[in-house]
């Protein structure tokens, strides 16, 4: 289980203290995989390194398990860092050292000697399929293996939790679902807690159970994955359900609906939809499973005459609708 | 000594034929990568772990210390700073009581050697620097500690810039090391000032700058291959 308690980062810099983390309380359960998504300079990268505490908090606490990493001294850090397994957006892999050593390295470092380390190593490359990698170098593994081989590193010291920082963003969507394959099997082989910090819903639809959306140093919505979208209007709701707006006319309105399986069945909403009358369009749609249940958004494009008429009709169904800023 | 008496000596062919050169060669060039390769091995051995002082005690460091930074950074500076001439001669007397005297390959040995201390340290830091921080905070997330992530990290991720950085630290002493012959440390350089210098004889000017040149090219190669053998990261 992770738990962070009020945590604070302020930076000083030239120009006066800078706050990164303005209070972020969250807290993932054991087993889950949660996502943490913001735009760049959220804190997101902040936030991470507090949690590892490469970076010290300025406040706040970070607890692991129950024990409050940010309040050890440097060297019960060094054991604790151990509990803590860390995939980085760089990979960060060795060069010196071939696969089956760098996945041996933190076991090398524990005292572990190097026959069990190296035994141990390829168990981790079985796991992450690359078994027969084992003594290439990282330069002449591609990037994916190359963050396969990192996974497995972070593994080894058989951490309770995985922190992965923009695992996939070096990496294309093919290699990118390769990788999020991996890290959603160990999940549920292994029970790990894991949180992984993007910049791409794409990684959350895929692997997480829940959602917080960090933004200027504060989480401003978080949750499961079922219940954030089906807050529909939310910004994480808009996000994990993109649709892609076209621009609209003068004398027409952009309307959106929302609506979940667990509220509606989907064909009666689609025969609604269609059934609006020759003034309304729908323009785009995007039907989405999530969580188990199949959440759609529409955009519906309406005379402005009918507008009210309509969206009356979509309300008096239960639908959720909004007014789409592009026509506001 | 003029240009025109060097081109003198080649119409006589005297090069491979004077026995002053040819009889003293051998000890001479022996008496230089002596010098060259204990000073150098010294220079490695003590200018490594300096290097790696300013390294771990830099702001952005593993055990930043400002004081003892500064310090260490300015010692470094300072050993350069000072020109080998003047480190020479001041260490006359050192070398004396050290070796009883500055006769002989030997007597260079000193000089060099502390010269070279900063001047491999600063290449030192400068490598182990190139070192991805990224890689430096796996080796943290492992577990690993100061001792283990110097070590087994930052040494080992840099060891091709290290080699290269020695390499350089060897062809810049082996030009030095022609200084020491001069107050009598035997050596090529000992032969160019006291046989091709003050005994007029051009043609050990020619053959000396010839055997050096290839001595470079072949330190070169050899680091080059090192290098590139060492080096795992293409």
């Amino acid at each position: 289980m992770i738990e962070l308690q009020d945590l604070r980062k302020e930076f000083q810099t030239k120009t006066g203290p800078v706050t990164a983390l303005d209070g972020i309380n969250l807290t993932v359960p054991d087993a889950a995989v949660h996502g943490i998504v913001g735009p760049s300079g959220a804190g997101k990268s902040t936030l991470i390194r507090c949690l590892t505490l490469l970076e010290r908090p300025t406040a706040g606490a970070v607890k692991i398990g129950g024990e409050n990493l940010a309040a050890l001294p440097e060297k019960q850090l060094r054991g604790q860092r151990r509990r803590i397994g860390m995939v980085f957006q760089h990979v960060n892999l060795f060069d010196s050292r071939t696969a089956r050593d760098n996945v041996a390295y933190p076991l090398r470092v524990s005292g572990l000697n190097r026959a069990k380390s190296r035994a141990r190593a390829g168990e981790l490359l079985e796991l992450v399929g690359l078994a027969n990698r084992g003594d290439a170098y990282p330069a002449q593994l591609s990037g994916g293996q190359q963050q396969r081989v990192g996974i497995a590193r972070a593994l080894a010291s058989n951490p309770s939790v995985l922190l992965c920082d923009e695992p996939s963003s070096a990496l294309d969507w093919a290699t990118t679902r390769q990788v999020l394959e991996v890290i959603k099997d160990i999940n549920q082989a292994l029970g790990l807690t894991i949180l992984i910090i993007t910049h791409e819903m794409a990684v959350v639809r895929q692997v997480c159970d829940s959602v917080s959306l960090l933004s200027k140093g504060r989480i401003i919505q978080s949750g499961p994955i079922a219940e954030v979208v089906t807050d529909y209007g939310s910004q994480l709701a808009r996000d994990l359900i993109p649709l892609a707006v076209a621009p609209v006319g003068e004398s027409r309105a952009q309307l959106e609906v929302s609506f979940s399986s667990a509220d509606f069945s989907i064909r009666q909403v689609l025969r609604l939809l269609a059934d609006l009358g020759s003034d309304t369009a729908i323009e785009a749609g995007t039907l989405e499973t999530l969580a188990g249940q199949r959440v759609g958004r529409f955009q519906l494009v309406v005379g402005v005459a009918a507008r009210e008429r309509v969206k009356g009709q979509l309300r008096e169904a239960g639908l959720y609708v909004a007014e789409s800023e592009a026509a506001k | 000594m003029t240009a025109a008496s060097v081109l003198a000596v080649i119409d006589r062919g005297s090069y491979l034929n004077n026995t002053d050169f040819t009889s003293r060669i051998w000890e001479a060039l022996g008496g230089t990568l002596g010098q060259v390769a204990i000073s150098c091995l010294v220079g490695v051995i003590v200018g490594l772990p300096l290097g790696l002082a300013v390294w771990l005690t830099a702001p952005e460091g593993l055990r930043p210390g400002r004081i003892f930074n500064r310090a260490l950074n300015l010692v470094v500076d300072l050993g350069r700073a000072i020109p080998f001439i003047v480190l020479m001669l001041l260490l006359i007397s050192f070398t004396r009581w050290l070796l009883g005297s500055t006769v002989g390959w030997q007597g260079g040995i000193p000089a060099l050697a502390i010269g070279c201390i900063p001047f491999y340290a600063r290449l030192a830091e400068n490598a182990i620097r190139q070192v991805p921080v990224g890689k430096i905070e796996a080796a943290q997330m492992a577990g690993a500690s100061r001792w283990q992530i110097t070590w087994s990290v930052a040494v080992r991720e840099a060891l091709p810039g290290l080699v290269a950085a020695a390499t350089v630290t060897f062809i810049t002493l082996i030009g030095y090391s022609m200084i020491t012959g001069t107050i009598g440390a035997g050596g090529l350089g000992d032969l160019v000032y006291n046989w091709g210098y003050t005994r007029n004889m051009p043609d050990i000017f020619v053959m000396v700058v010839v055997i050096v040149l290839a001595l470079v090219e072949a330190v070169q190669l050899l680091g080059d291959l090192a290098v590139r053998k060492l080096d795992h990261s293409r």
